[in-house]
Formats: C-alpha cells, sequence, structure tokens
C-alpha cells in the first residue's frame, strides 16, 4: 500500500529539511485542532488504528 | 487566487472555528480544556523535561539504571509520566555505539520527555531514510560518525517510544545538574546531533 505510513526504505523522497527555531504550531488553527483532537479522544469514538487510518 | 488581500481567515482556519463552534455547541468539548491542552504543549510538556532527565542520568549512576531498566517508571521521579499505554525506553550512546529514533510508521514520539515533534521527524524523507541509510542522514545533519561506530535505529510505534541518553560531553566535570540539562538538545534526544559544551538552543 502507498501511503504516508510504513515509510521505511522508500526511496526518492529527497533531503531532511529542517526549520530553525521551528514553533510547536506553526498556526493558531493547528493548535486547536491539534486540541480538539485530544479532547475529543477522551470520548472514545475511535482508536488509534482508526485515528491513524483516517490520516 | 483573486482574494489575497482579503481579511477572511485561512481556509483551514475557518473550518477549525466552524468545527469547534460546532463542538462546543453540542456540549462534547469545553473551550477551556483546549487552551489548558494547547498551554501544555507550548509551554510545560517539551525537550527540557527531556534534558532534565537526561542531566540526572548524568550525575546519578543509580537513576541511570533505573532509567535503563523501565523509563516511563523512572521519569516519574523528575514528575513526569507517559500517558500510561505506551512503555518509554531509553537507549544510551557510548563512544562505539550511536542511537537514532524514527517513526517509519507515522510519527510516534517520546511527548512526555520532547512535546511534540519537530514537522522534519514526520517528514518522508527522514522516515523513509533513518532506516536505510543513517549515516548519510546523519551527515545532513552535520554528524559525521567514524566508521567504526555502530548505529542502532530504533523504529517507534504507538505502543513503544525511545528517547536517546547522549553521551556526557568531555569538559563537563565541573558542571551543575543543571548546567549540564542547559547542554541538552532535542536532536540529541533524537539521536540526530551529539551533546557539546554549547548551551542548547530551544
Amino acid at each position: 500500500m502507498n501511503g504516508v505510513h510504513d515509510m521505511g526504505g522508500m526511496h526518492g523522497m529527497g533531503p531532511v529539511v529542517r526549520e530553525a527555531e521551528e514553533p510547536v504550531f506553526h498556526e493558531p488553527w493547528e493548535a486547536r485542532v491539534y486540541a480538539l483532537n485530544r479532547a475529543l479522544a477522551a470520548l472514545g469514538k475511535w482508536n488509534i488504528d482508526a485515528s491513524r487510518h483516517s490520516i | 487566487m483573486d482574494h489575497d488581500h482579503q481579511d477572511l481567515p485561512s481556509d483551514p482556519a475557518l473550518r477549525v472555528m466552524a468545527l469547534e463552534s460546532l463542538l462546543v455547541e453540542k456540549g462534547l468539548v469545553d473551550p477551556a480544556a483546549l487552551d489548558a491542552l494547547i498551554d501544555t504543549y507550548e509551554h510545560k510538556v517539551g525537550p527540557r523535561n527531556g534534558a532534565r532527565v537526561v542531566a540526572r542520568a548524568w550525575v546519578d549512576p543509580e537513576f541511570n539504571k533505573r532509567l535503563l531498566a523501565d523509563g516511563g517508571s523512572a521519569i516519574t521521579e523528575l514528575g513526569y509520566a507517559t500517558q500510561g499505554r505506551e512503555h518509554l525506553v531509553v537507549v544510551e550512546n557510548a563512544p562505539r555505539r550511536h542511537n537514532l529514533v524514527v517513526c517509519t510508521l507515522c510519527s510516534c514520539y517520546p511527548w512526555p520527555v520532547l512535546g511534540l515533534p519537530p514537522v522534519w521527524y514526520k517528514s518522508a524523507p527522514y522516515r523513509s531514510r533513518a532506516v536505510i541509510d543513517p549515516r548519510g542522514v546523519l551527515r545532513e545533519f552535520g554528524l559525521d560518525l567514524d566508521k567504526d561506530v555502530e548505529i542502532r535505529v530504533w523504529d517507534s510505534t504507538s505502543e513503544m517510544r525511545y528517547l536517546v541518553l547522549p553521551e556526557r560531553p568531555a569538559g563537563s566535570e565541573g558542571m551543575s545538574e543543571e548546567q549540564l540539562a542547559d547542554l541538552v538538545t532535542r536532536d540529541a534526544m533524537i539521536g540526530t546531533a551529539k551533546v557539546t559544551l554549547t548551551r542548547a538552543q530551544r
């Protein structure tokens, strides 16, 4: 399966690009949606496999 | 884009706002809880925690032993805790052994001690190459290891998260635990750097 998971050993992805002084969140909405995801996980509506599958 | 000049928030920002207001309206989430979560990951949980763990391990041989035996249990001594579902495995560097952590699956990372991962850790180039060409990846990070140094690459999962215990730098003998913690960088605890006597930039 070609997807964003299980990338070990794949070729042709280019160099690793790093960002100096990288912030934890790049945009305020990233922080909000991250927190939403974490908070809603407590409702137990999905497990980690479902979460990964949806990425 | 015809509307680059507009003051409206970006599309993802609008979607997230809509999602949040809907969830708040339905009573499924408390905005104050979201603020607390964001504050935690922006200000409380981060590489500073891991640096304290590493410095403690350098000055306290008994703690070092406990840390290598059971990382998740040992970090509670400094007030940190895993989420409860995952194991924290601490891997120790030595003059002829260098450890490198990756998550080829996705983005698993030892949150309690390092916070959220940087973008490069989650990127396709790092995840694909760390396991087949670790020496090449490390060279890109400016770390050129001797050929006789064994490299061990640890591939994370949601249940197994890894922290590298770097080598204490030569010349740091007289330093206090607090001063030592200031030297330890996030990258050194992922394994893409060594600890030097230069104060860490975080």
